[in-house]
């Protein structure tokens, strides 16, 4: 290990440093994303709050049991309003793709960039989604050494960004498919966390707790006003008043 | 310093539970794609069998009859008191409403139990008037006799 280091020069230790600065980085990026998923599933969770609030509020429900039970149809209701729109759009999508590969006679590739030539780089011709994009070669990476090592270093370019008529079908189905796929996945990720809000929620609503309660609260004789209460009520007279200016005094 | 580190051990935590979060969301995924087109064939059948496929559930139209039963006797009992509050303002006599009655009894011992800690007067009887029917605006509209206080 000594010798690996003796051997290494100034520009390969800023690189390692380098190196160990965005490795850091990832993870903390990776905690600050993990972090707003939190709280939007708590904000998404609030929903459930909504949905429970008069069913408890005017006591139609007062099991746990049938709070989860009632939580779960309703989020089930709730999810299939939010779904419905972004799987008709990914239904929309499909259909359009099947549609058009009849009209042309066969199956459309959508991950066709154009056609294979040895050595240089795509700019024409494909009927998939994949032309919009950048391909690299994945199967046949380049390798270099670093640090004695023997790494992957890159990948071959295949095909630069390029726009075809006859992947029209496709561009449609990748893109319905992309916008219909997050919406549906927030439209999941909302269930979850409405499902997650309801089971808390069943665990904490009907709790009872004897934590806060003083001698003041209970009532001083049976069905009558507690001291709290009549602390609270109380409309003092001029008598009253001076003597408790007395006390005060 | 501690925060940054604590984001950085969350990060390292969830990136080695993305495989799990992942299958566990595309489980979810799978079954509420299932789910949902189970609810729609059975909301095609609902509707043409003339019901509300997303309408109210059973707990949700009691509810909804209990908040309006209460706000139905909250309006009638406001207007009632907005009527007897009319009627004694025309008639130029002094209202007093009074919505908690303590009893004095209760009152005077909390009174005389301060009193006594503090070594001072007891407080009799004649301290705490009584509060009687005829000082109550709502009997006195009961017994129709709102208006003859100044007569």
């Amino acid at each position: 290990m000594n010798n690996l280091l003796i051997q290494l020069t100034d520009n390969d230790k800023r690189l390692i440093i380098c190196l160990l600065l965005i490795f850091i980085l990832v993870f903390v990026l990776a905690g600050f994303v993990g972090l707003l998923v939190q709280k939007i599933m708590r904000f998404q969770g609030k929903k459930a709050d909504d949905m429970l609030f008069n069913v408890v509020k005017t006591g139609v429900i007062t099991k746990p049991s049938k709070l989860r039970s009632y939580g779960y149809r309703k989020n089930v209701q709730l999810f299939f309003k939010q779904a419905w729109i972004p799987i008709c759009i990914m239904l929309f999508g499909t259909i359009t793709y099947f549609i058009c590969s009849a009209s042309y006679g066969y199956l459309i590739n959508l991950h066709d960039y154009g056609p294979s030539i040895d050595g240089e780089i795509v700019t024409s011709g494909g009927e998939g989604w994949t032309t919009l994009f950048f391909v690299w070669d994945l199967k046949n990476p380049m390798h270099g050494i670093f640090f004695g090592m023997n790494i992957i270093s890159g990948f071959p370019l295949l095909s630069k960004p390029h726009f075809e008529v006859v992947a029209i079908p496709s561009y449609i189905f990748f893109f319905t498919m992309v916008i219909g796929g997050i919406w549906y996945f927030v439209a999941v990720q909302a269930y979850i966390a409405r499902g997650y809000r309801i089971w808390k929620l069943s665990k904490t609503v009907f709790n009872k707790s004897l934590e806060n309660v003083t001698g003041n609260d209970l009532p001083l004789t049976k069905g009558g006003a507690s001291m709290g209460e009549i602390m609270k009520t109380r409309v003092p007279t001029q008598e009253q008043s001076n003597i408790e200016n007395n006390n005060n005094n | 310093m501690t925060g940054f580190l604590k984001t950085f051990g969350k990060g390292v935590l969830y990136v080695v539970l993305l495989p799990f979060i992942i299958a566990f969301i595309a489980i979810y995924m799978v079954y509420l794609l299932i789910t949902f087109f189970v609810m729609l064939f059975n909301n095609i059948i609902m509707f043409f069998m003339g019901k509300s496929p997303l309408g109210d559930l059973k707990e949700d139209k009691e509810a909804k009859n209990i908040i309006e039963a209460k706000e139905k006797a909250f309006n009638e009992n406001q207007d009632k008191q907005n009527q007897i509050n009319q009627n004694t303002t025309n008639n130029s006599t002094i209202t007093y409403n009074q919505n908690l009655y303590v009893s004095p009894n209760d009152l005077m011992e909390f009174f005389n139990q301060q009193a006594n800690k503090n070594n001072q007067r007891v407080l009799d009887n004649q301290s705490f008037p009584e509060i009687t029917k005829e000082d109550d605006p709502l009997f006195l509209e009961s017994t129709k006799e709102g208006g003859n206080d100044n007569e």
